[in-house]
């Protein structure tokens, strides 16, 4: 479980809720249940990222044509 | 000639036959609208079909002709575009309700190109809404597979998959954020190319993520798209970052074969567990095509390739939901439920999770140049497993699981190639037994198109895939 679906006490539902009640995005009932399993499933994929070693990587926007 | 055999002609041929006055362009241009006419309620590959301008254009070349004016290289070609590019005057909705009602002003650099080429304009083609992919509902249709009409086309860029496929028009452009083009091309057994990023402008083309957006030419033959690539490609002031490298004549070298060639398997994807037996044997076979023409096959290891699937939708998603953040917030209700879901769990993504896809995509690029340092070619499937049926892709999500095995993974194949900024071209590499196209994704170094023409050329002339009809087409 990635950092931001393992807060004790919350559901994926709500934290998604309050997530997007801070950034002013209206998410009905309805879509509620399937952006917490898409968002859910996105944190647990990216927390995967975690076990590479960044340390010294920028992250620069990449073009095809070297500096 | 009759009618149904102009339309199963290649571009290359069609222009050819058109400068010998084996056929007039008003004779291309009335071929392709009559079958489009008569055949495109079955496949929704058209959102707008451009009857007045096609016509007025090809009593146009006729004009020319007769003048003896210079003709460009597509001179009376019918192509047909993705709803996504810049049309003056004719509707561009992008997929989506949001613009239903959008007439732009002017052309996009791409299609500007092909009519100064001499291409024809048929119209504008179906898509995922905004680019994206998943959608459940499209406004204009559900594109149908001519393989097997109960199956997707791939997307985003599926009218361009399937107008080609069901020989609607003779050449496309698509788009290819992180395989929009490729994948299309390859569930209708087409050929699609990703150029390298900066190789083609995208002014006039609604952006998904704007450092991985990229035109791509899709074709009926890799001569074709050789072809396309070379119209639309080079500097365009509307487009700073499009590079001023001097643009090849990418048909030129097309027939120097592989001799010598270092063609490098993707060990991670060829050993992945989740790819589709007959599709893991074509791109085998395939292998062997390519060393029976003296090609040196080897395997090439890129370790972080299994992520690229989480790290692209996580920069992509997060960047397309910023992009689009005003028609989320005023709206959302305009939106199919699987784009506005989509945009809306990405844009709850942490600033810090983003710069770790960030600093990923970087060192992916550098795994991707030591494999490209050994090998000319990298080779994989486009799509681990042949066309999914509709109703399988657009399914609601059930649980986290479900996303990743669904929506992740696939992405890996093809997103890799826009997180790297890498030209890769999907060309058909075989069938499974109950006759769905496998694609073959090539790969290569920044600006090595060329290289990748001349693999997948070779490839192409030593088998048999791309003469195949598919059975809905053949009407």
């Amino acid at each position: 479980m990635s950092e931001m679906n393992s807060g004790a006490g919350i559901t994926n539902e709500e934290r998604v809720r309050l997530l997007a009640d801070l950034a002013g995005i209206n998410v009905t009932d309805e879509d509620l249940s399937e952006v917490a399993n898409r968002f859910a499933s996105l944190m647990d994929e990216l927390d995967r990222l975690k076990e590479l070693d960044l340390s010294n990587v920028q992250p620069v926007v990449i073009f095809a044509e070297e500096p | 000639m009759a009618a149904e055999n102009i339309v199963m002609m290649s571009a290359t041929d069609t222009a050819a036959a058109i400068k010998a006055k084996t056929f007039s362009p008003l004779d291309a241009v009335r071929a392709y609208l009559d079958r489009i006419d008569r055949l495109d309620s079955r496949f929704s590959a058209y959102i707008t079909v451009c009857h007045e301008e096609a016509l007025d254009a090809a009593e146009q070349a006729e004009l020319a002709l007769a003048r003896g004016d210079e003709l460009g290289p597509l001179f009376g070609v019918p192509i047909a575009i993705k709803d996504q590019f810049w049309t003056a005057g004719i509707l561009t909705t992008n997929g989506s309700k949001v613009y239903e009602d959008f007439v732009p002003n002017e052309d996009s650099t791409v299609v500007s190109r092909l009519k100064q080429a001499g291409g024809i304009l048929l119209g504008k083609l179906n898509l995922s809404e905004l680019a994206m992919g998943g959608t459940q509902n499209p406004p204009w249709g559900i594109p149908a597979n001519p393989w097997d009409l109960e199956r997707t086309p791939g997307e985003s860029s599926s009218g361009s998959g399937v107008a080609l496929a069901a020989h609607l028009c003779a050449a496309s452009i698509g788009e290819d954020t992180g395989g929009s083009g490729r994948g299309p091309a390859a569930y209708c057994g087409v050929v699609g190319l990703r150029p390298t990023f900066t190789r083609v402008s995208r002014f006039g083309m609604t952006p998904m993520c704007w450092f991985m957006d990229a035109a791509a030419p899709m074709t009926k033959t890799v001569q074709d798209c050789a072809l396309m690539l070379g119209v639309i490609a080079g500097h365009d002031p509307k487009d700073l970052y499009t590079s001023h490298k001097p643009v090849p004549d990418y048909t030129a070298s097309l027939d120097q074969g592989v001799q010598g060639l270092r063609v490098g398997l993707i060990k991670e994807l060829h050993e992945s567990g989740d790819m589709h037996p007959e599709v893991k044997q074509a791109i085998e076979r395939s292998l062997e095509v390519f060393r029976e023409q003296g090609a040196d096959i080897q395997e090439v290891s890129i370790p972080l390739i299994p992520f690229a699937g989480a790290i692209f939708v996580g920069i992509a998603d997060t960047e397309g939901a910023g992009a689009r953040d005003e028609i989320l917030r005023e709206q959302p209700e305009k939106l199919d439920r699987a784009s506005r879901t989509r945009l809306q769990s990405a844009a709850l993504v942490p600033a810090k999770v983003y710069n770790r896809a960030a600093k990923a995509r970087v060192l992916l690029r550098q795994q991707f140049m030591e494999a490209l340092n050994q090998v000319d070619i990298l080779v994989s499937p486009t799509s681990p497993y042949p066309a999914p049926k509709h109703a399988d892709l657009t399914a609601v999500f059930q649980n986290a699981e479900d996303v990743r095995s669904r929506f992740f993974f696939r992405r890996s194949y093809t997103g890799s190639y826009a997180l790297t900024a890498l030209p890769a071209i999907s060309i058909p590499g075989g069938f499974t037994s109950d006759n769905l196209p496998i694609g073959l994704q090539l790969g290569a170094r920044p600006f090595a198109e060329e290289t990748l023409f001349r693999a997948a050329y070779a490839f192409e002339q030593a088998t048999p895939w791309h003469t195949r009809v598919a059975p809905f087409a053949s009407q």
